[in-house]
C-alpha cells in the first residue's frame, strides 16, 4: 500500500510506494515476466501461450483501488519487438486500448487524472525490456496536467490549440503531418529532441477521437519513434507521455471540457553518447538549460524520421 | 532574449457545451455479443482474473466489426 503525503513547500503531492523497492528488475530474457506463459517455461504475468495485447494490474503498483490504479500494457508478446516495430495495425489496435482503458479507468470515482506512458531504455528507468507501457490513474490532479488547465486560463482559451496554430504558422519545428495530426519541436522544448504529437481538432481526450484519427495518431507516433531511433542509429531512449482531459469533474473542471489530446516525447540523449541531466538549475531552481536550439533538433529530425521511414 | 508566445487571440474558446463526465458517458463503440464476447472497435476483449486476484485483460483484433 503507498503512502500519499503533502509536500507543502512545492505544493505537490509525493507518493511512498516502497513495496516497489523489490520489483523485477532487469530479468534475463529467459525470465521476462512479460512474455506470454509458455508450455514448460516459468509462469509469467501472462498465462497464455501467445497473445496480441494484454493488460494487467501492476503487481507493484503505485496506486492501487480504492486510491487510484496503476496498470501494464503489453504491447505484443514478441519479447525484442519495440513500439517502433510493431506493425500498423497493431499500433493502431493500442490506440484503441489506451482510450478503453481511458474511458473505463475515467469512470471509477477515485480517479481524477489517466495518465498513459511508456519509459523506454535504462537511461529513464526501464525494468523490463519487453515492449510495454504503464497507465496511472492518479486520485489527484497530478502538477504537469495542472499547469496545462492553468495555460488554458492564462491565454483565455485551449492552449494547446494556440500552441498548435502558432507552430503551424511558424513552420520552422514542424516534423510531420497528416489531415488529423501534427509533429513539432515545441518553440520552448526543455529537452534537446523533445517532441509533441497533437490533434489538429481540438479533442480533449482519445474518447473524443475517430477510428481514423486513432489511425492517423499511430501512425505519427510511430514515424516519431523510428525517426528517434534513426537519427544516432541506436535505440533512442524516451518517456512518451500521453496528455489528456481529467477524467473527474473535481480536477479542472466537467470532465472533457478542458485538455487537449497529445503526446510528448522526452528524450535523455544530447548527443549519441551524451545524456542531458537534470541538475543543479533544473532540480534546485526548475529552469531548464538547454544544449541545443529548437529550430536546429527540428531540422536533423525531419532528416532522421525520412531515414527511419 | 527575444521570447514569443501564442496570443490569446489565437486560442480556441474552451468548449461550454461539454461532454458529459465520463461516470455518465458510455463507449459507443462498446458492444456485448450475445456469446457474452466483448468488443470495443476493432478489438474482442477476454477479462481474466489472475491466481492473485489481479485483473488481466487480453485484447485481440477481430477481422471485421460484423463477424
Amino acid at each position: 500500500m503507498s503512502e500519499q503525503r503533502f509536500n507543502e513547500l512545492r505544493g505537490e503531492q509525493v507518493i511512498y510506494a516502497i513495496h516497489r523497492q523489490d520489483r523485477t528488475f532487469l530479468p534475463t530474457r529467459e525470465h521476462c515476466p512479460l512474455d506470454p506463459t509458455r508450455p514448460g517455461g516459468p509462469e509469467t504475468e501472462i498465462p497464455v501461450p501467445a497473445f496480441e495485447i494484454a493488460v494487467f494490474e501492476n503487481r507493484f503498483p503505485a496506486f492501487a483501488s480504492p486510491h487510484g490504479a496503476a496498470e501494464v500494457v503489453v504491447y505484443t508478446d514478441d519479447h525484442d519487438g519495440s513500439f517502433a516495430t510493431l506493425a500498423p495495425a497493431r499500433a493502431e489496435a493500442l490506440m484503441w486500448v489506451w482510450r478503453h482503458r481511458y474511458i473505463e479507468l475515467g469512470a471509477r470515482a477515485d480517479i481524477e487524472y489517466i495518465f498513459i506512458f511508456e519509459n523506454r531504455g535504462v537511461e529513464v528507468g526501464v525494468t523490463l525490456h519487453h515492449p510495454h507501457g504503464q497507465i496511472y490513474g492518479y486520485p489527484f490532479l497530478p502538477p504537469v496536467p495542472a499547469l496545462e488547465l492553468a495555460a488554458d486560463a492564462r491565454l483565455g482559451g485551449c492552449a494547446p490549440c494556440a500552441l498548435l496554430a502558432a507552430e503551424i504558422a511558424d513552420a520552422s519545428r514542424l516534423l510531420y503531418e497528416d489531415e488529423a495530426v501534427i509533429a513539432f519541436v515545441p518553440y520552448a522544448a526543455r529537452w534537446g529532441y523533445e517532441v509533441h504529437v497533437a490533434m489538429r481538432e481540438h479533442r480533449p481526450s482519445l474518447a473524443d477521437c475517430s477510428a481514423a484519427e486513432l489511425r492517423s495518431l499511430a501512425t505519427a507516433l510511430q514515424s516519431i519513434v523510428r525517426g528517434f531511433d534513426a537519427l544516432f542509429e541506436r535505440p533512442f531512449p524516451y518517456v512518451m507521455a500521453v496528455h489528456q482531459a481529467p477524467t473527474a469533474a473535481s480536477a479542472g473542471g466537467p470532465a472533457g471540457s478542458a485538455g487537449h489530446l497529445h503526446v510528448e516525447f522526452y528524450p535523455p540523449l544530447r548527443t549519441a553518447e551524451k545524456l542531458k541531466y537534470l541538475a543543479g538549475s533544473e532540480q534546485g531552481a526548475g529552469t531548464f538549460i538547454g544544449d541545443m536550439i529548437p529550430e536546429e533538433s527540428a531540422a536533423a529530425l525531419r532528416e532522421a524520421i525520412a531515414r527511419g521511414g | 532574449m527575444a521570447g514569443k508566445r501564442a496570443e490569446p487571440r489565437d486560442a480556441t474558446p474552451l468548449q461550454t457545451g461539454a461532454p458529459a463526465p465520463l461516470q455518465e458517458r458510455r463507449d459507443d463503440t462498446e458492444e456485448r455479443r450475445r456469446d457474452g464476447a466483448e468488443r470495443i472497435g476493432p478489438l474482442q476483449l477476454e477479462r481474466l482474473r489472475k491466481a492473485d486476484g489481479r485483473a488481466l485483460i487480453l485484447y485481440r483484433a477481430t477481422a471485421s466489426p460484423d463477424e
